[in-house]
């Protein structure tokens, strides 16, 4: 199979056939399409009627209805929309982490996750826009919904690794300036960052009516720190080199991870940001399936 | 008490194990040269983990190093067996409140058995010694010997472990038996008398588990008592007979074959040896001495747990107090190897035959004294008047024949005659008036001197003696002697003696069961009462002719059986001089002058000045506990010297002090609570510190809580 179409597993993409990915909030589009647009329009499909109220456009009036009851009611159309998906990859050095036990690195994780994504939101015949970043933004494809869109993206995901480090606030506050159309936007990465910085860049997008998601990819070793012997830790991005006894410090660590974690989430739930953790240990189509399952169940 | 422990391992090589401790730390230091490098993007975790933790990490890890360098040395420690000793409980740690040990230590004589240069009663010392000096402070301790009686030393608890330690180096063989019933009944009252201020009671006794205190016998309940005394506290035994049974070999008694001894007169003594060894003793020496002179040799072949007697005949050429002492050679038990004898000389056994009628003691004049030349009895008749008149003293047995009745004040003069040793044989006749006889000197009188009490006269036709199998002292020269006319003696008339006292006994008796003749020790004489006439004189004259009482003056057997009489009824002239270890010493002074004092050397050569009592000039030591003569002596040379001798008990069977068996350990096991039993005493102090258990304990502690820190800080988590 060819290298850059692996993340494509048929396997993986079959059990993803029947899902539907549904933007929580139906945005606003160009094409129509599969997804609810949250403006009651004039488009194509009846969908209520509201009594009228003064200022009113009175072309909407249902005059069949007024013939009946003698009442004003307006007619209320539910718009068919397009959805467009904005996929924020992080390249940072930390993502190129690749536990011992572990069959991929945090990248090769995500990028996986980021082709299935852009696969599916094209097949739907949605728009899909892709961002890298490490401390600033790397590359940036507009959205689009040629399904040839889909070869460039995945050439573009599976560039080499920076060695930068990652820096969420100030580099959505860029992409923010970037993304002028509201979408869906994918935040994959380790996140990595300060946690105050981290929900900072996240609310920039928030504020620009973009509905996140945010799944943050980390490897089983860095949740676990399984490690029993004495151990030299190099640092990535910069960061220096650490002599430990795992053991020792095994509980503390995790304390300290783990506070990180509750950080991000919390501050997610707050901004009303979809989140997940995802190990690089979980199957893919599981990590998927629950993901789009919740993104499903957000919608309704 | 030392104020540091002496310690000591048994296996000290093992000890170099102790450097196995080093591995943790080695372990440690090794392992930081063998870090392995990794790549790793959650730096800022790390970090930051290790620097808010970093210095509790730190303790941790200590802690975890130093527990499992521990772990290894006490591994080694338990290894080597450490003792400990001098020390005031284990390192100052008390585990539990004060304790209070009773410490019952065995002072029988057995105890005195010697090997190696110590005997079991310091071997007992030892032990008790290492036991409160292993004591934590506050532990009290009471002291008790396991005698007979037993005495306590020390009443109230005491935890002045040096006090306590004193009186226990200060114990001393009380050269008899131990009674364990008695004991256990003062164990009983010291461990009641503290229950409330103690909740853990020890009692610890010391002892060579000889027969002769720890045998089973029908009357003793030693066995249950002691049993009962398990939920009041924890019974322990130190065993001091180091599982051997040594052989050995006791006299086990000195005796005249006569009464009363004269000068010039051979005596007879008899020196019998008891066997306790395992193997015949051919030719075993026995020497008798007089007064410190040696009287002759004998040579005796003893077999394996058997009496033997050696005969020794001794002329005394002086009146006075002599001493006689057998020994045969030393062996590990010496206190049993040598045995005094007290003899008073006299002139000539001088008797008193008074008489209620004329002739009525005139045949026992002559069957005492046949013809002029003397044979040693010098018999005096006299009418009943003497008994006020005479000074009855003087006499060593007095024969009362036909006597009607007794004034009180005869009675009175009477017992004190008996009760300072002299001989009084009762004979009655048609005079006697039985009434009056009980009246004055029955069971219900003062002077309770009559063994018997006299009744109606019996004369229902013809009686004969009837021997008693010959049992009786009095009766036993006869045995084999049928022909000496005992049997075949005529009685017609004889006064039936019933409610026989509980201490006298029957020693010749009628035909028809009634008693004959009776006898009983009064004080330290004796009264012989005999139911028939000594004399043709004392007839029936109901009858025509009128009817003698007997024909027992006129019968062969009759000489001999006065002079057995005489010899029982003077024999406590020797035996008051003659006591066991013990026995109060005390006798009436006849010839003190008013101003002069006495003193009582004792076998060590105490001399104690005694106290007389002036009222009756008489005196008591009742501290005889030591084998060996007693002199009793006076400032007046003109009063002659008292000589007592004082002997350990007389051996009578196989369970005697002198039989230096014990009982089997095993048997006595489940009546106490430890091990020790069957451990050697040396190792008593091992046993009651079992250091190498807290070190055990105290591994295993530090293995769970290696196991728990470990866990806890992080090796388990995975």
């Amino acid at each position: 199979m060819d290298n850059s179409l692996k993340s494509l597993d048929p396997q993986t993409l079959a059990k993803l056939q029947g899902l539907q990915l549904r933007a929580r909030r139906i945005v606003e589009g160009f094409v129509a399409g599969l997804h609810r647009s949250p403006y009651r329009g004039f488009s194509v499909e009846f969908a209520e009627h509201r009594e009228y109220v003064p200022g009113d456009d009175i072309r909407h009036l249902d005059w069949k209805v007024f013939g009946r009851t003698d009442k004003f009611y307006l007619k209320q159309y539910e718009d068919e929309t397009n959805l467009i998906c904005y996929i924020a990859l992080d390249v940072s050095e930390s993502m190129a982490y690749r536990g011992p036990d572990s069959p991929l690195s945090k990248l090769e994780y995500a990028q996986c996750i980021a082709a299935t994504v852009a696969w599916l939101v094209l097949q739907s015949q949605d728009a899909v826009g892709l961002v890298t970043f490490d401390d600033q933004v790397r590359e940036y494809v507009a959205p689009s919904n040629s399904p040839t869109r889909l070869n460039e993206l995945l050439s573009i995901m599976e560039s080499k690794p920076s060695s930068n480090k990652t820096a969420i606030g100030s580099t959505f506050q860029q992409l923010a300036q970037k993304l002028s159309k509201r979408g869906v936007v994918l935040v994959i990465s380790d996140l990595f960052d300060e946690a105050k910085s981290v929900l900072n860049g996240l609310r920039q997008l928030r504020h620009r009516q973009h509905d996140l998601a945010v799944l943050q990819i980390l490897d089983p070793a860095e949740l676990d720190l399984p490690f029993d012997r004495p151990t030299v830790f190099r640092g990535l991005e910069g960061m220096p080199k650490i002599a430990a006894q795992p053991r020792a410090i095994r509980t503390a660590y995790k304390a300290e991870l783990d506070s990180f974690l509750q950080q991000i989430k919390r501050g997610c739930l707050d901004n009303e940001i979809d989140y997940r953790l995802v190990p690089t240990d979980q199957p893919l189509d599981v990590a998927l399936s629950a993901f789009l399952s919740s993104r499903q169940s957000r919608s309704r | 008490m030392p104020l540091f422990a002496i310690w000591s391992f048994a296996s000290p090589w093992l000890l170099l194990w102790g450097v196995t401790a080093a591995l943790p730390v080695l372990i440690h230091l090794w392992s930081r040269r063998r870090f392995v490098e990794t790549t790793w993007a959650a730096t800022q975790f790390l970090l930051a983990a290790i620097r808010r933790h970093q210095r509790r990490i730190q303790i941790e890890q200590w802690l975890l190093l130093a527990i499992r360098a521990a772990i290894l040395l006490l591994l080694a420690i338990a290894f080597a067996e450490p003792i400990v000793s001098g020390l005031p409980g284990i390192g100052g740690w008390r585990p539990q409140p004060p304790t209070h040990t009773i410490l019952v230590i065995d002072t029988s004589y057995s105890m005195a058995y010697e090997a190696s240069e110590t005997t079991r009663l310091s071997d007992a010392r030892l032990q008790a010694t290492k036991l409160v000096e292993y004591a934590a402070p506050g532990d009290a301790f009471s002291l008790v010997t396991l005698a007979d009686p037993p005495e306590v030393i020390i009443r109230e608890p005491s935890a002045n472990h040096s006090a306590v330690i004193a009186e226990i180096n200060g114990l001393r063989i009380t050269n008899r038996r131990a009674s364990l019933t008695a004991t256990l009944s003062q164990i009983e009252q010291l461990l009641s008398a503290v229950e409330d201020r103690f909740e853990h009671q020890h009692v610890h006794i010391f002892s060579d588990l000889s027969k002769s205190t720890w045998d089973d016998s029908p009357t003793d309940n030693w066995r249950s008592r002691l049993a009962a005394l398990s939920p009041r506290a924890a019974l322990h035994l130190g065993d001091t007979s180091a599982n051997i049974t040594p052989d050995n070999t006791a006299i086990a008694r000195i005796a005249l074959q006569s009464g009363t001894v004269v000068v010039g007169a051979p005596v007879l003594v008899d020196v019998e040896l008891a066997s306790f060894a395992k193997n015949k003793q051919l030719r075993k020496r026995v020497e008798l001495s007089v007064d410190g002179t040696s009287a002759g040799e004998q040579f005796v072949d003893l077999e394996s747990g058997a009496r033997a007697t050696a005969n020794f005949a001794v002329t005394f050429n002086v009146a006075g107090e002599h001493v006689l002492k057998a020994t045969i050679g030393d062996d590990g038990l010496k206190v049993d190897n040598d045995r005094w004898l007290s003899v008073p000389v006299r002139d000539t056994t001088r008797v008193l035959c008074i008489q209620g009628r004329p002739h009525a003691a005139e045949y026992v004049a002559f069957a005492l004294s046949p013809s002029a030349d003397t044979n040693g009895i010098h018999p005096e008749v006299a009418s009943e008047h003497a008994i006020i008149e005479r000074t009855l003293h003087d006499y060593d047995c007095i024969f009362l024949c036909n006597v009607a009745h007794f004034t009180p004040d005869e009675a009175q003069k009477l017992l004190d005659y008996v009760e300072q040793g002299g001989g009084l044989v009762f004979v009655l006749g048609d005079l006697v008036n039985s009434e009056g006889y009980n009246e004055q000197l029955g069971a219900e009188s003062l002077t309770k001197l009559l063994p018997a009490s006299l009744n109606e006269t019996v004369g229902d036709g013809r009686h004969g003696f009837n021997p008693l199998e010959y049992r009786h002292p009095l009766t036993l020269p006869f045995r084999g002697h049928e022909r000496s006319g005992l049997l075949t003696v005529p009685i017609w008339r004889y006064i039936r003696l019933d409610r026989i006292n509980e201490n006298a006994s029957v020693a010749l008796a009628f035909e028809n069961g009634d008693p004959a003749i009776v006898e009983e020790a009064v004080g330290q004489g004796r009264v012989l009462l005999v139911a028939t006439a000594a004399s043709p004189e004392s007839v029936d004259r109901t009858t025509e002719p009128a009817t003698p009482w007997t024909a027992l003056a006129s019968w062969p057997s009759f000489p001999p059986l006065i002079h057995e009489i005489v010899r029982l009824a003077a024999s406590n002239r020797v035996a008051q001089r003659n006591m066991f270890v013990g026995d109060l010493l005390s006798s009436r002074l006849q010839e003190r002058s008013a101003s002069s004092t006495a003193t009582l050397l004792t076998p060590d050569n105490n001399e104690l000045p005694l106290h007389i009592n002036d009222e009756e000039d008489s005196w008591t030591y009742d501290q005889a506990n030591q084998p060996g003569v007693y002199r009793l002596r006076f400032d007046d040379e003109n009063i002659p010297q008292q000589t007592f001798s004082v002997n350990l008990e007389a051996i009578t069977s196989d369970a005697s002090e002198s039989n230096l068996e014990s009982v089997l350990r095993d048997e006595l096991s489940e009546l106490f609570d430890d091990a020790q039993l069957n451990a050697p005493p040396q190792s008593f102090a091992e046993q009651d510190v079992p250091l190498f258990r807290i070190a055990l304990g105290t591994l295993l502690a530090l293995l769970v809580a290696e196991t728990f820190l470990a866990a806890r800080f992080g090796r388990a988590s995975t």
